[in-house]
């Protein structure tokens, strides 16, 4: 049959509502083994960012270990520590609401000066790593923020952004 | 929900987006139900990108996961049986139409519930439910700062019925529990869907409609 499906497989899964999907598999499968459904309660964290009055905020999701974030910060604006404060219920879903409360510190000075302490320690200085070429430069942002547990949270890139941001100030 | 409306409009990349957007918007209103009642144009506009295709289909699908509440049926006809006739009191800010035009009361007619319910009272006025007949007075009302519920309570004092044989059943704080409250009405806190934690204004508290049913039935 030359219909153009003999190098793509399909499957097929029906609903009982009578919605049907199509979805792409390899294309040497040669039958299905079995189906299951886990069922397993995973906890999100949100952070709202607020922008100017009537602006729709922003929003800052985290699936890493929410209920052990323990302070936020928007960068040069000071930081706050968290604290539980609330449930809410609406539904299945269930809200644990904190306060953020005014905590001391400003981040971004505190990062700046640790991260240039551990170049320092690689015997180098902002402006020597500023000098260097751009892959060199990011291998070595991106190492010794790693041995800070400095990350980011989606794309290595913002990462490089926020350093050099910080370093150039 | 976004995920459907997503791959019916053949945008499937777009359903994160889709989701995370209603997030936001649920943040700057405070809750889902904020913006359903108040803020819709929005969902349209942000949450989905102006396309009014994929609006229509929410509407559709937000009535298909609409259930009710446990118990709900059963109380609206014991209640009746006993002769009393309750209304809806909602904060909607649509313009208020004909039956089925705004999602209340399309809700009431899909489950096929309106008929045990008198009338319904928003601020863009009241309406009775058996024949659309419409009350301008409430226009301009509100639940929150309590002036719809002066309208109701001046209302209902001309058919001779004082604030302390009114019942509200609510689960919001602020619009359906201490407003009515503070003009000396009765209040039952529902907490099977939203539970905000116990209001102290309230008068009573209950989890399903049952619960709702055995506090009445020791009132009336």
């Amino acid at each position: 049959m030359n219909n153009g499906m003999e190098e793509k497989k399909f499957v097929l899964m029906e609903w009982a509502d009578g919605w049907r999907e199509v979805t792409p598999v390899e294309a040497d499968a040669v039958g299905l083994r079995k189906y299951f459904v886990v069922e397993r309660v995973e906890y999100y964290g949100r952070l709202v960012v607020e922008r100017p009055e009537d602006e729709v905020p922003d929003l800052v999701v985290t699936d890493r270990k929410p209920f052990e974030v323990k302070r936020v910060a928007l960068v040069g604006t000071g930081a706050s520590d968290l604290e539980k404060a609330s449930l809410y219920a609406e539904g299945g879903r269930v809200e644990h609401n904190y306060d953020l409360v005014s905590g001391d510190g400003d981040v971004g000075a505190a990062v700046k000066k640790e991260f240039a302490e551990a170049l320092l320690a690689e015997g180098l200085t902002a402006a020597d790593l500023s000098g260097k070429p751009a892959a060199e430069r990011r291998e070595i942002i991106g190492r010794i923020a790693a041995g800070m547990k400095l990350v980011a949270s989606t794309k290595q890139d913002d990462l490089f952004d926020f350093v050099e941001g910080l370093l150039s100030e | 929900m976004f995920g459907d409306i997503a791959k019916l409009r053949g945008k499937q990349e777009e359903a994160a987006r889709f989701i995370q957007r209603m997030r936001r918007l649920k943040e700057k209103y405070g809750t889902i139900s904020k913006i359903k009642e108040g803020h819709k144009d929005e969902i349209e506009s942000f949450v989905l990108d102006g396309d009014h295709e994929a609006m229509l289909i929410f509407g559709e699908k937000e009535q298909e996961l609409l259930g009710m509440a446990p118990g709900l049926l059963e109380f609206l006809k014991w209640v009746n049986e006993h002769g009393i006739r309750p209304s809806i009191v909602s904060e909607l800010k649509k313009t208020l139409g004909p039956v089925g035009s705004d999602m209340i009361t399309l809700y009431l007619n899909r489950k096929g519930i309106i008929d045990h319910f008198e009338y319904f009272i928003t601020p863009q006025g009241k309406m009775k439910l058996s024949t659309e007949e419409q009350d301008l007075r409430y226009k301009g009302t509100s639940k929150e700062n309590g002036t719809l519920y002066d309208e109701l309570v001046k209302d209902l004092g001309e058919q001779g019925i004082s604030p302390e044989e009114c019942l509200m059943i609510g689960d919001k704080w602020s619009t359906d529990i201490k407003p009515p409250k503070q003009r000396g009405w009765t209040t039952i806190q529902y907490t099977g869907h939203i539970d905000m934690g116990q209001c102290e204004e309230a008068d009573y508290y209950a989890k399903d409609f049952y619960e709702v049913q055995d506090i009445v039935a020791k009132l009336i």
